[in-house]
């Protein structure tokens, strides 16, 4: 699918069309992981777009909204859940401001910010375009991650969207959030060091329905850190969506 | 430095406590817990009328030695009586309870006392893992994450969800605010590296208990040390030791009253059979259990453990070297102080309590 600038491709897996329910997600972290695809594969029908790659010319989000926009009409999704990663969460909440008749609920995880102007802005460090700058900036126990280091070439290509989208004179899009009226999650790592610490609490207050997590022990990489954990709670409210916050495993012992 | 009053509000009775713990519930008469609970409230005031700086409170079950199992009720109470002194709950046992539960309890407080609340933070002893049937095997991971989720409950203006490892919880909203902004100063009381870490790490105080001061310096040195690569550095008020004390007006007085312990039904602690004990210390550091061996030998119900001797003993002149050493070599800024030694009567404390306040304290505050 073409952007003005960009080709995106994407993978469609899980359950056949017209057979489950519609998953469009941008997992954009600088890690090649299929690993929320895989798990909502057994149960939806999952349409997961790939980021911009090394050397594209870089595009605004707002276009690769659009684009990702395309991707949907065209793989036949009338309504989704739309879940965006990192910088993926950039293009999705815009997407779901553009796109609100089909969005059904919107999940962000480490949503990268609106702006630098913005209250929601990011904390930029000096540079994460190697796997190791990389890891050390996004995982919770940086020590550790020699054996969790993502490939080379996706990185760069983040990294440069990355300097684009928050470097100096980027519009703000703080204005978008609030007309995200579907039910709404975002999800932050605990040990997030990009992230602003104020962030989270504005999206809850900015957005109008929206509910925000924590995930204990996790970096801006939540789910590198924590898959297991982001997983279960991703799945927890794509099946239930804003009712999530209704306990329902049972704590009886002995029946 | 400051001194800190132990509330332990000790059962009046106590000294007749068998040594297993826990100790049965018949050995409680009611009236007379009752009266021993307006007793230690009464040794809070004189404490604070005396000069303490702090009246604390900890979180033990299951005795009457320290009778607090539920230390915010307690503290609650006596910050009624005791409107000078900061009330510091040293603290709740994290690995036992709901963290949100007790940010909400530690929110509430800092309200009552307008702002006077130290908050802190401890694993607990092996026995009170089985007060709530904790798995010893997770309490230091529960403490961790407790912390970080009781701080965030503490300082999140928006309702939040939390995906932990031992905690889940989809909506956290505590009120009210702390009066302490961002939150009420913090201690974590503990003699592991992983925790005495997150404090620096954290910047949040810390506290050792019941140990000689080389093996407290050894843990603060490290803290310190940690917080300087933190980039900060603690006030003395962030570095608070526990101890035990025993304080007669003279050397002598109290040497005699210490050698009169073993015949007068010291009670030897809270121990445990050694099957448990070793079970527990096990499963605590992660060893595998044989449990072929651990039953052997143990039919006989011998006890392990038990409470920790005394930290501080003699007349005034010995007892203010004593607590000097802890500052000058460990950079202990707040000496927490238990008085409630088994075969003492409320009558005897509140002697100690005033003979503290004239004597020792007006020259500790030089240090």
């Amino acid at each position: 699918m073409n952007t003005p600038q960009n080709s995106l491709s994407y993978i469609a897996s899980g359950v056949e069309s017209g057979r489950g329910d519609a998953i469009l997600l941008l997992d954009w972290t600088p890690w090649e992981t299929t690993l929320l695809a895989d798990a909502l594969a057994s149960q939806y029908r999952v349409i997961s777009v790939e980021p911009p790659g090394a050397g594209d010319p870089v595009a605004s989000a707002l276009d690769l909204a659009d684009a990702v926009g395309d991707i949907a009409a065209a793989a036949g999704l009338d309504s989704y859940t739309l879940i965006g990663v990192s910088l993926g969460a950039d293009v999705a909440f815009r997407l779901a401001s553009l796109y609100s008749d089909a969005v059904d609920a919107l999940i962000l995880v480490s949503p990268a910010g609106v702006g630098t102007d913005s209250a929601i802005g990011m904390v930029l460090p000096p540079r994460w375009d190697t796997p190791e700058l990389a890891a050390q900036a996004m995982l919770a126990h940086p020590e550790n991650a020699s054996h969790r280091l993502p490939p080379a070439g996706r990185t760069t290509a983040l990294a440069g969207l990355w300097q684009e989208w928050y470097g100096a004179d980027r519009d703000n899009a703080e204005g978008l959030l609030s007309r995200l009226e579907c039910p709404t999650l975002a999800v932050f790592g605990q040990e997030d060091r990009l992230t602003p610490r104020e962030a989270a609490g504005l999206w809850r207050e900015l957005v109008p329905n929206c509910n925000i997590c924590f995930v204990y022990d996790a970096g801006y990489a939540i789910g590198v850190d924590r898959p297991d954990a982001l997983v279960s709670l991703v799945s927890d409210f794509v099946r239930r969506r804003e009712t999530f916050i209704v306990e329902n495993r049972s704590r009886l012992i002995n029946p | 430095m400051k001194a800190s009053y132990l509330g332990a509000m000790g059962y009046a009775l106590r000294r007749g406590f068998p040594a297993a713990w826990p100790t049965p519930p018949v050995y409680n008469d009611p009236p007379l817990s009752a009266q021993s609970y307006q007793d230690g409230i009464a040794e809070c005031q004189l404490a604070e009328d005396v000069g303490f700086d702090w009246i604390s409170f900890s979180e033990h079950h299951y005795s009457g030695r320290i009778a607090t199992g539920t230390p915010s009720v307690m503290a609650a109470a006596v910050a009624e009586r005791c409107k000078k002194a900061r009330i510091a709950l040293l603290g709740h046992l994290l690995p036992l309870n709901n963290p949100v539960r007790v940010a909400e309890e530690l929110a509430l407080l800092d309200n009552l006392t307008n702002g006077r609340l130290v908050m802190g933070f401890l694993r607990g002893t092996p026995n009170e893992d089985q007060t709530y049937n904790v798995n010893p095997a997770e309490g230091r991971g529960r403490m961790l994450e407790s912390m970080d989720l009781i701080l965030r409950a503490l300082t999140e203006p928006q309702p939040f969800g939390w995906q932990g490892r031992y905690y889940q919880f989809r909506t956290v909203a505590v009120w009210p605010r702390p009066v302490q902004q961002p939150f009420p100063p913090a201690i974590v009381a503990t003699r592991s590296d992983d925790a005495v870490h997150y404090a620096a790490a954290h910047r949040l105080g810390l506290g050792v208990s019941f140990l000689p001061p080389d093996d407290v310096a050894a843990i603060t040195g490290k803290y310190l040390r940690w917080c300087a690569e933190a980039g900060w550095t603690p006030r003395p008020d962030e570095m608070v030791f526990r101890g035990s004390i025993y304080l007669a007006e003279t050397d002598g007085q109290a040497r005699e009253w210490f050698h009169r312990q073993a015949n007068q039904g010291r009670a030897p602690g809270m121990g445990l059979r050694s099957s448990v004990a070793q079970v527990i210390e096990a499963q605590r550091t992660g060893r595998a259990v044989d449990y072929g061996d651990v039953f052997a030998g143990s039919a006989a119900g011998d006890i392990v453990g038990g409470a920790p001797g005394l930290t501080f003993v003699g007349g005034p002149d010995s007892v203010t070297e004593q607590i000097r050493a802890y500052h000058d070599r460990c950079g202990v800024g707040v000496i927490d102080l238990f008085f409630q030694q088994p075969s003492l009567s409320h009558r005897d404390i509140m002697a100690e309590i005033e003979l503290f306040g004239r004597e020792v304290l007006p020259r500790i505050r030089e240090f």
